[in-house]
């Protein structure tokens, strides 16, 4: 790397080092993708636990990066295509956390469920390229690019175990809707560059600010806000969530639901606040609306469903309500910053819940069925208190990071004046707590049936252990990552 | 000690965590010296307790979430302080009823006991809205495994509905806490402060303050619980083990009226008056209704749970009175009512397992074969009841003496449910320890009279009784100067004419030291 990176000072412009400098997290991540994918056709290793090391350094090393190098960064790089602020660091370093724990517990599962495929690390890897680009692309084009490198790694990813029917309706019909949206976000990329003339999120902003055609600028964000909605799976863009959920292999519905989320997220934030902030009254009834359906159809069909895996995607609809509710009130309410602050929370608590599911899988097939559950507290009483804690952190309930999270979103909402949508949120959250608390009636309080004989597996037990830990302690002492939240939101001038 | 609040709060978390650790035979020790040694500290509490210092005492504080002024901020005033007594009094007698009833994963069932009294500990110290609210929300998690792992039959039913409930209420109260917070920050040029005592100074709107008041009512009301949302009480009481149905009746209903007392009532003292009528209705309705419903319950335990409905209804009628003996009675029947109910529930659940039922028409005679705790029975149903000389009498007396000057014709109303909980206490008595005694499955019970640890766990009990009863004065006078701060706020707030709270209390019937504080 070294080399390489001095070489590109030398040769080019001065600030092109800078620039890949503060990009080197998502240089790091790209070749070593490069390396499995290369060691995996022409070796061929019949031990996939290299790619395992390599994917996991990989990671590690940009999470490193990320935090050491790009800290600090400020300002944006390669022409104002990526930006390199608070915003973006806070952002990759949760999909780096998710992609980690996403991969940590990956090899045991994939060796359940019998697919030993090497490709799947690299693509992991370039998934987690996607995720990091959409964080700090600060240029719709950029933004394009960034989700699609995501998108597609996801399609293979989802389908990625071809035997099971299931697994290729997962990627197929996420193919089919994500084009889709795709489609429809591009629509809307197009129209506003006919309105504004550029694709850049500052250019838009001071386009707008000179005045522009309304009817050609709105269309855009009305396909461009659609095309999020898709991403983030808010109603009534959700519909394919809870099959692509079930169907996907576990390990990468955790990664779906919690960095594919985060960097939608990201990614919506980034242009809602830099680029259409000064237009907010023209866009937030629409999102008021998108953020009370998601919350009640979301916390709503979760009730009835009786497969973890579907009750963990209504679920993570219902959290993406949740989030909205932050951007309805962005640059209102100081306390925004609990997009940032919440996102964080749920890679947390919907890994440390994913990575539970991946015990559950025999003869190559998930059983996910919730009632598989039953006696757990007897069985593996660490596993079930575990997950009791991260679904009660899903829930809100205190002391946790959900609860904090939560907090800050509802006191967004409320500061900026939509005390409504909080009420909402409030009913949706209860509603929601009934399907947080059906398993753990089933772990704990339901008679001794047949337990489903469940896996064992020490990286689980990690990744479940730091999972907990960081839902108690963040939950517990907040400040340790409040500041750095709000520091991430005031760096897009939000 | 000058974090004694904070070792009184997370003392019993240290011994939560240990009997989670521990195996069960060890758990019962520790459970049993945590909270010992917590009561003990808390009787430090008492001591030091100063009625006519400021307002809150043993404060502490220590920023939590600065960027919005959350803190974690406790202290206690003379009304908390008795609860706290209340709950650290309640925890040891738990703690030992538990054995030998509880027979899987005691050690499981004694952690979250000591958990739930760090909840239960914080709440009432908390002078934090959101330490509050998380302490609030935190007592939820132990009765929900508490009822739902040690529960009778249909515990699942019943645990979910108390969360659901209980959550549903306290969310809405969440987005009132946040509103006010907004009004504070708009009030003071942008800083945030979350303190009870910042937001009591206020300057809300009548409009935002009915608004503000219905949520946190609400809130409160489930919990208390208030009729028509205290559906959720029978089937919790019913399905809970002992220990679960002595800490829900002793002193988590208590959390409902505390909350009005410390939050609803001087946060929003216009709605508070404004609601008053209608609370005050609602109160009346929760006597007569509870106690009609209790007369014809046939499961002892149900019966004893409809009583609780109707004895927090006198406590409601106290507190909305909204003059120092109302208020006082009010805080009185709280306490009295943990005492007496806790103590009924006990009773309930060592007949329970001693006959395995709990449907009044299978006792009968009990009192020939069982005397010591037929014994013990009666004087703490005779407590429950209000005669004169135990603890029940002096707050339901001081409550009607305060509702009559509010209002005689809802005090006349709420007199008849003195009357029938005498009906249905005594007739429930009559039925189960008088008589003749026929069923050969209570002649067996000869022989099984009360233990000596039994006597050990309801001898405090026996004791308050009777001291609450004859001796009120020392409790009065603590809590005397935090209840006239309540009452003054609501009076300044009502368009009443001051002498209805000026009304001097017969000095000789009840209680001397009420003189000195009533203004």
């Amino acid at each position: 790397m070294t080399p390489m990176l001095s070489l590109a000072a030398v040769s080019v412009p001065a600030h092109l080092g800078a620039d890949l400098l503060a990009l080197s997290p998502v240089v790091v991540l790209f070749l070593s993708a490069m390396i499995v994918l290369i060691v995996e056709a022409v070796h061929r290793p019949q031990d996939k636990r290299v790619h395992l090391i390599t994917t996991m350094a990989a990671i590690a090393g940009a999470l490193a990066l990320t935090v050491l190098v790009t800290a600090d960064a400020v300002g944006s790089g390669f022409g104002g295509m990526v930006s390199f602020d608070q915003y973006a660091v806070f952002f990759n370093v949760a999909v780096l956390i998710a992609s980690l724990l996403a991969v940590v517990v990956s090899p045991d599962y994939l060796a359940r469920i019998g697919v030993p495929i090497g490709e799947y690390y690299a693509l992991t890897l370039f998934a987690a390229v996607g995720m990091l680009l959409m964080n700090m692309a600060s240029d719709l084009v950029m933004l394009f690019i960034a989700l699609e490198i995501m998108s597609i790694s996801f399609y293979i990813l989802c389908s990625i175990k071809r035997s099971d029917p299931r697994s290729i309706e997962s990627g197929f019909k996420y193919f089919i809707l994500g084009a889709f949206s795709s489609a429809i976000l591009l629509y809307g990329i197009a129209f506003i560059y006919g309105a504004t003339g550029t694709v850049n999120l500052d250019g838009i902003r001071a386009a707008i600010a000179q005045g522009v055609d309304p009817h050609l600028l709105y269309a855009g964000l009305a396909l461009v806000i659609v095309g999020f909605c898709f991403k983030i799976a808010a109603v009534p863009f959700h519909m394919w969530t809870p099959d692509v959920y079930q169907g996907a292999p576990t390990s990468i519905t955790g990664l779906m639901a919690t960095g594919v989320k985060v960097a939608s997220f990201a990614a919506f934030g980034r242009v809602l606040v830099v680029g259409f902030l000064d237009v907010k009254d023209e866009w937030v009834g629409v999102l008021w609306v998108v953020a009370a359906l998601t919350i009640l159809v979301g916390n709503l069909a979760a009730l009835v469903q009786d497969d973890l895996k579907r009750i963990l995607a209504y679920s993570s609809i219902g959290h993406a309500g949740f989030l909205l509710m932050a951007l309805v009130a962005v640059g209102d309410a100081s306390q925004a910053s609990g997009l940032l602050f919440y996102l964080l929370a749920y890679v947390f608590m919907s890994m440390g819940a994913f990575a539970v599911l991946t015990l559950f899988s025999f003869q190559g097939q998930d059983v996910t069925d919730v009632r598989g559950l039953t006696g757990l507290s007897r069985e593996r009483p660490w596993i079930a208190a575990g997950l009791s804690l991260c679904l009660l952190s899903l829930a809100g309930i205190p002391p946790t990071m959900g609860f904090v999270a939560k907090f800050y979103v509802f006191s967004a909402a409320v500061s900026a004046g939509y005390t409504g949508l909080a009420v909402i949120g409030a009913l949706g959250g209860a509603l929601g707590v009934y399907y947080y608390l059906r398993p753990i009636v089933l772990m704990y309080m339901t008679p001794d049936g047949e337990p489903v004989p469940i896996e064992r597996s020490p990286t689980v037990n990690g990744v479940l252990g730091l999972a907990c830990a960081a839902v108690l302690l963040f939950g517990v002492l907040p400040d340790l990552i409040v500041p750095l939240a709000k520091a991430g939101l005031a760096s897009l001038g939000g | 000690m000058d974090n004694l609040l904070s070792i009184l709060i997370f003392l019993p978390l240290l011994g939560g965590i240990g009997c989670f650790l521990a195996p069960d035979s060890a758990a019962k020790g520790v459970a049993l010296a945590t909270s010992v040694a917590t009561f003990l500290l808390s009787t430090l509490l008492w001591a030091d307790y100063d009625p006519y210092g400021p307002a809150f005492q043993f404060n502490e504080a220590v920023a939590w979430l600065p960027d919005l002024g959350i803190s974690y901020a406790v202290g206690i005033d003379g009304i908390s302080l008795l609860l706290i007594l209340l709950t650290t009094l309640t925890m040891p007698i738990v703690v030992l009823a538990a054995t030998p009833y509880i027979s899987k994963r005691l050690g499981h069932y004694l952690g979250w006991m000591l958990v739930l009294e760090m909840a239960m500990i914080g709440t009432f110290a908390a002078l934090d809205t959101f330490l509050f609210y998380v302490f609030w929300e935190l007592m939820l998690i132990p009765m929900y495994f508490l009822i739902g792992i040690w529960g009778g039959e249909r515990r699942i039913y019943a645990t979910i509905k108390f969360f659901i409930y209980t959550m549903a209420g306290s969310l809405l109260m969440l987005v009132a806490f946040l509103w006010l917070y907004g009004a504070f920050a708009d009030q003071h040029s942008g800083t945030y402060s979350a303190l009870i005592t910042d937001l009591y100074g206020l300057d809300l709107l009548p409009s935002a303050q009915y608004w503000l008041f219905g949520a946190f009512a609400l809130a409160f009301a489930i919990k208390v619980p208030m009729f028509p949302v205290h559906t959720w009480l029978p089937d919790a009481h019913v399905q809970a083990p002992t220990g679960g149905s002595v800490v829900l009746a002793g002193v988590l209903l208590k959390m409902g009226t505390y909350g009005f007392v410390r939050f609803a009532i001087p946060l929003f003292p216009d709605a508070a008056v404004a609601f008053a009528p209608c609370i005050g209705a609602l109160a009346v309705i929760g006597i007569v209704y509870g106690a009609l419903v209790a007369m014809v319950q046939d499961d002892i335990k149900k019966l004893v749970a409809y009583s609780s409905v109707s004895h927090l209804g006198f406590v409601m009628l106290g507190l909305f009175a909204m003059n120092s003996q109302g208020v006082s009675g009010a805080v009185y029947q709280m306490l009295a009512h943990g005492v007496s109910t806790g103590g009924l529930f006990l009773m309930v659940g060592i007949l329970y397992e001693r006959r395995h039922t709990r449907a009044i028409s299978d006792f009968g005679g009990i009192a020939k074969v069982l005397p010591a705790m037929s014994f013990v029975f009666m004087i703490i149903v005779l407590s429950s009841v209000g005669l004169p000389g135990l603890n029940g009498f002096v707050g339901e007396f001081l409550i009607l003496l305060g509702a009559f000057e509010h209002s005689p014709w809802m005090t006349a109303i709420a007199a008849t449910g003195v009357i029938f909980g005498a009906v249905y206490l005594l007739w429930m008595v009559q039925r189960v320890l008088f008589g003749p005694l026929t069923n050969p499955d209570n002649k067996a019970l000869a022989g099984q009279d009360l233990t000596p640890k039994e006597w050990g766990y309801l001898a405090p009990i026996l004791v308050l009784c009777v001291v609450m009863g004859v001796f009120p004065g020392p409790f009065l006078t603590v809590m005397e100067p935090s209840v006239d701060r309540l009452v003054e706020v609501m009076v300044s707030h009502a368009d009443l004419p001051a002498t209805w709270s000026a009304m001097p209390l017969p000095a000789d019937t009840v209680a001397p030291v009420l003189q000195g504080g009533h203004h």
